[in-house]
């Protein structure tokens, strides 16, 4: 049993509580069914009685069987809403946890893996809520009374369910380990599975281009043929495992019938208490065997359960511990940054220092792969220097009551791959400034010389843009962003490559109004080329680091 | 649902041999119920040993014998569902493959991955949940049905009638309810998918922007819909738990009170017990048929929903000049991006095509490359319509760098190799240097065995371009279209890439696309024209 899921459970006492109290109570209702029955057959059996004579019995028998409707329905309907609600609350977990890791952490996890582990992943939780635990609970009751009840009728029975008993949950635990270690390995197979699929989707056209993409159904059928082979060889221990349990439960009761037939043959026992204690000997090793099969299913949650304590454990981008903090009072200043995205790789920025005072706008240029847009991430936080200490508006970053959100919310960012979300260009462009009129974003899209496409477009402002803005060009996608930046006006500019797709009279018509924006604002650009550099006031050059020693 | 058992059919025999063990299973259990009471009940009175011997063995090997047969029910229902299932994956791949842009454009990737991993993954109740149990289910019910009427007609009939109750009463109306739930659920997980995706990939805009909090609570609006779909899953589970148990409850006691008296005693508890047990093999029909809903959605949403795919030319193209002819296109054919373009391009001119961002660039070159189809107007390679031509042998002869080339999850050396997967190590440097790219690969620790982040994300744009770049040179075809071969590199670098590009491109057709007229100067274009 995983105890993080344990006390996730526990944590919803009151539907847990109820459970536990409908289990107890189901333990009753099987002693009372069989009771019952066995009176009812033994007494028209051997006594001869009719159906008159027997009608209180069958309404008893009818009454027990009812309230045994009842129970099961009402621990399904229970540990469902259990699973259902545990879900939704990791699921809301895990979505905060990504956000307040950030960009950084999500460009070395795979996406496809991340979304599979908040739809799918998640409902690898189902079989340890909705299925195992109430099978923990009805195995944890309803065996024990069975055993009692059957020790002051049939010793013997009574032996034979202790000796197997301790069997069943350790043939369990043995080839439970074994499928556990297998069903995580399926789980990490399904992730790749997914990363592949969704690497191949995104890439198609690509692919098209290279003639790759019919050769890639073979790759398909090859992944999708070892995942299958994967997922067989889990279930084979699994089913290995839940055929031994099977043999002993049904072994045993071949053994407790035959044994209660011959005891029979020798006046032993009576009969009645004989067919109590064949009727009720299943109701002692059903519980078991379900929950060491559910025991198998739920190794799924654990793997499930890993992931995503994977994603909350994550500790949150903190800087290095000997982080330098950089003294200036004012503007953005770094000082002696190194930043590596990877242990082992080379550095991607090394001991960088740069000074903007407020007011100023500095253009930091350079051959592609300086590390240019590092920097840029930075100073937006996306990235924690490994060494070294940035220091924005008097605020050392390092500390702990540093606000991000706000300092954010004074930049007007455009990046290198600006993002469309799935709705309108008008909802794109006003996010930047939610009270925003209609106006300032006809403006503001005129300064980024969006305006012209936009109107052309059949329903202009309201056109609709999906995932990735795919029906956009690369360079409307770009002015988009700059339009953005317009419309929020800041007093902090970064501009990543802002104008990288663009024609030159595009460019042109949207440096003049970046000049004009851009004045008296601390303004930090990033271009490899040196037109939107002219506009202003300082250049700074940036060389390739690889050359610097680690 | 149709492509779905037409794509079961190869399997059959295995369906069926999993069915048969299912069937033996719960047989077994009846029977094992019947003989075991029977021996008890006949001891009662006394017999002989001899007498109870049949019983006695019946009993042992009874109990065997079930849990062998599930055993293999379970092994061979599972390698044969397991193997549609990849057959699914495969068949899915292959009906959006054909897609052309246009038509892939319309789609979140987010949504398309929901289908071949979650959908793909619902559609294993199938088989395991729903036909497979049918079919154990009706012969099980025969069975124990035919063996209480053998013995008295009123128990019997009731028997009948209270396994067509749970067989498929009860199943038949969970389906009707769990059936719009289902749909809900399915369609809410996709939303939830396809909203995390945009979260994690534009992360840095949304922070940026500060919209995350508003992204959160759509997503959380998202997961509670779920949750609440989840929920009146589970209420209805509740209910449908309850009815079969009472049904099974009621052939217990209907079977013993219309068989006492008139059956002998020593059958009284077996014929009970029998019915009971019968009912072991209608439990999951209950389960399936709420499941239904979700599987029914899954493989519409993975089949019926795909758009066909365009009809497909067979012929080859066999000479390389390229001739359009008043084409035509807008992704709204209200709005052209492309209109009455008549270009005339003979092999091994080098031509520069300049237009403004949002011109029309990336349209042309879908259209060149037979990625979209003009919607008026056509263009031939070598005198021959594009149409009638397969756009696989169309895009054998071209290099082709789109402004959005995806490098893939693999190493360095392996991307560039997918433009010509029979390269040799020499031939991939080589093109890797003249895109310019070599020092940067081989400065990495790994080389060109080093794998890229998920979109290159640890490249930079003019440093993924490159190997981009690569590739064409690596494709060694007779047409090369370029889109904006530089537009993420430095001054320097762009002029060094140009340079190799046209040396390489020497006696093959080399159209460029860019956005700026004077990007093409002091290049020797044959020709350069604006759109």
């Amino acid at each position: 049993m995983d105890k993080r899921l344990m006390a996730e459970a526990r944590r919803r006492r009151a539907i847990f509580v109820a459970l536990a109290a409908l289990a107890a109570l189901t333990g009753v209702i099987v002693m009372g069914q069989a009771a019952l029955f066995s009176q009812i057959v033994a007494r028209a059996h051997l006594g001869g009685a009719g159906l008159e004579e027997l009608t209180p019995l069958f309404v008893g028998l009818a009454g027990v069987l009812v309230g045994r409707a009842v129970l099961g329905g009402g621990m399904a309907r229970l540990s469902g809403r259990l699973a259902a609600t545990v879900k939704a609350d990791l699921r809301q977990r895990v979505l905060a946890r990504l956000v307040a890791l950030g960009p950084a952490y999500l460009t070395s996890q795979r996406t496809g893996a991340l979304s599979h582990l908040l739809t799918d992943g998640a409902d690898g939780f189902d079989p340890f809520f909705r299925d195992l635990l109430p099978a923990v609970l009805i195995a944890a009751m309803v065996p024990v009374m069975v055993v009692l009840a059957v020790l002051p009728v049939d010793l013997l029975t009574f032996a034979i369910l202790c000796v197997t008993a301790p069997l069943i949950p350790l043939l369990g635990a043995l080839i439970g380990m074994a499928a556990g270690a297998q069903a995580r390995r399926r789980h990490a197979e399904m992730g790749r599975l997914s990363a592949h699929f969704l690497d191949v989707l995104q890439g198609l056209q690509s692919l098209k281009l290279l003639n790759r993409s019919r050769p890639q159904t073979a790759i398909i059928a090859r992944v999708t043929g070892d995942f299958r082979e994967a997922t067989m060889e889990v279930l084979r221990t699994a089913f290995l495992s839940a055929f031994a349990l099977e043999l002993l439960a049904s072994l045993s009761i071949a053994i407790i019938a035959v044994e209660i037939g011959l005891r029979l043959l020798a006046a032993n026992v009576s009969f009645e208490a004989g067919l109590f204690v064949l009727v009720i000997a299943p109701e002692f090793y059903t519980p078991l065997r379900t929950l060491a099969a559910r025991f198998h299913a739920a190794e799924g949650s654990k793997a499930a359960a890993d992931a995503t304590w994977q994603v909350l454990d994550a500790p949150l981008p903190s800087p290095s511990p000997d982080g330098r903090p950089a003294p200036s009072p004012d503007g953005v200043h770094l000082r002696g940054v190194t930043v590596r995205y990877a242990e082992g790789n080379l550095p991607a920025l090394s001991g960088f220092s740069l000074d903007i005072a407020r007011g100023q706008r500095v253009a930091l240029v350079g051959t592609s792969g300086g590390g240019k847009s590092t920097v840029a991430n930075l100073v937006m936080g996306f990235v924690r220097p490994t060494d070294g200490g940035v220091s924005l508006h008097g605020q050392d970053t390092s500390a702990e009551s540093f606000d991000w959100a706000a300092w954010r919310a004074q930049v007007s960012y455009v990046g290198q791959r600006p993002t469309l979300f799935s709705g309108t260009l008008r909802d794109n462009l006003r996010l930047a400034r939610p009270t925003a009129t209609d106006a300032d974003i006809v403006a503001a899209a005129r300064a980024a010389d969006a305006d012209v496409f936009i109107s052309a477009l059949p329903n202009g402002y309201d056109s609709y843009v999906g995932e990735n803005g795919l029906r956009l060009s690369r360079g409307q996608a770009q002015r988009i962003a700059l339009a953005r930046a317009f419309l929020r006006a800041a007093p902090v500019w970064v501009l990543d490559e802002p104008t990288a797709h663009l024609d030159p009279d595009s460019e042109a018509r949207i440096l003049v109004h970046l000049a004009k924006a851009t004045e008296g604002k601390t303004v930090l650009l990033i271009d490899h080329g040196l037109r939107a550099a002219a506009v202003m006031d300082t250049v700074i050059r940036l060389e390739v680091v690889d050359a610097h020693p680690v | 649902m149709h492509t779905l058992f037409e794509l079961m059919r190869p399997h059959l025999r295995r369906f069926v041999v999993a069915a048969a063990f299912g069937a033996l299973t719960i047989l077994a259990s009846v029977f094992l119920a019947v003989a075991s009471s029977w021996l008890i009940a006949m001891a009662a009175l006394r017999p002989s040993i001899a007498d109870l011997s049949l019983g006695i063995v019946g009993v042992r090997g009874l109990g065997v014998g079930r849990a062998a047969f599930r055993y293999l029910e379970r092994l061979t229902g599972h390698e044969a569902t397991f193997r549609l299932l990849a057959d699914l994956r495969v068949r899915f791949y292959q009906r959006i493959e054909p897609l052309n842009g246009l038509q892939l454009g319309q789609r979140h990737t987010g949504d398309l991955l929901a289908r071949v991993m979650a959908d793909v993954e619902t559609l294993q109740n199938v088989y395991l949940r729903a036909v497979g149990p049918f079919a154990v289910a009706v012969l099980v019910g025969i069975v124990t049905s035919a063996l209480v009427l053998s013995f008295n007609l009123a128990a019997g009939l009731t028997v009948v009638i209270l396994l067509i109750l749970g067989g498929l009463v009860v199943p038949l109306w969970a389906h009707g309810r769990a059936r719009d739930l289902g749909r809900g659920v399915v369609a809410r997980r996709a939303d939830l998918t396809t909203d995390t995706v945009e979260l994690v990939q534009g992360m840095a805009d949304a922070l940026a922007y500060g919209v995350q909090g508003a992204h959160l609570s759509r997503l959380s609006q998202h997961v509670g819909q779920v949750r609440e779909a989840e929920v009146r899953l589970a209420n209805l589970d509740g209910w449908v738990n309850g009815l079969s148990a009472l049904l099974s409850g009621a052939a217990l006691v209907g079977v013993l009170g219309l068989t006492v008296g008139s059956v002998g005693g020593v059958w009284l508890a077996a014929l009970a017990l029998a019915a009971q047990a019968a009912f072991e093999a209608f439990q999951p029909l209950t389960q399936a048929a709420q499941q239904w809903g979700t599987t029914e959605a899954a493989a519409h949403r993975l089949f019926d929903a795909q758009p066909s795919p365009p009809a497909h030319g067979l012929g080859v193209p066999t000479a390389f000049g390229l001739q359009l002819e008043r084409v035509l296109f807008g992704y709204d054919p209200r709005v052209p991006v492309i209109r009455d373009l008549t270009l005339d391009i003979p092999h091994g001119q080098h031509l520069a095509i300049v237009s403004p961002s949002g011109g029309g660039k990336s349209t042309l070159l879908a259209l060149l490359t037979a990625l979209s189809t003009p919607q008026q107007g056509c263009i031939r390679l070598g005198g021959q319509d594009l149409r009638t031509l397969d756009p696989d042998a169309v895009r054998a002869v071209m290099g082709v760098l789109p402004q959005r080339m995806h490098l893939f999850n693999t190493t360095l050396g392996d991307n560039i190799r997918l433009a010509r997967p029979d390269a040799d190590t020499e031939q991939v440097i080589q093109a890797a240097q003249r895109a310019h790219i070599h020092e940067a690969i081989a400065a990495l620790p790994a080389g060109y065995e080093s794998f890229l982040g998920e979109g290159g994300a640890k490249f930079s744009g003019g440093q993924r371009q490159r190997v981009a770049l690569a590739r064409v040179f690596l494709r060694d075809a007779p047409i090369w279209v370029l889109d904006e071969p530089t537009a993420a590199l430095d001054h320097a670098t762009a002029a060094q890439v140009m340079q190799s590009v046209k040396q390489a491109a020497h006696g093959r057709t080399l159209i460029v696309l860019l956005h700026d007229e004077a990007q093409a100067e002091g290049i020797a274009f044959d020709r350069v024209i604006r759109l």
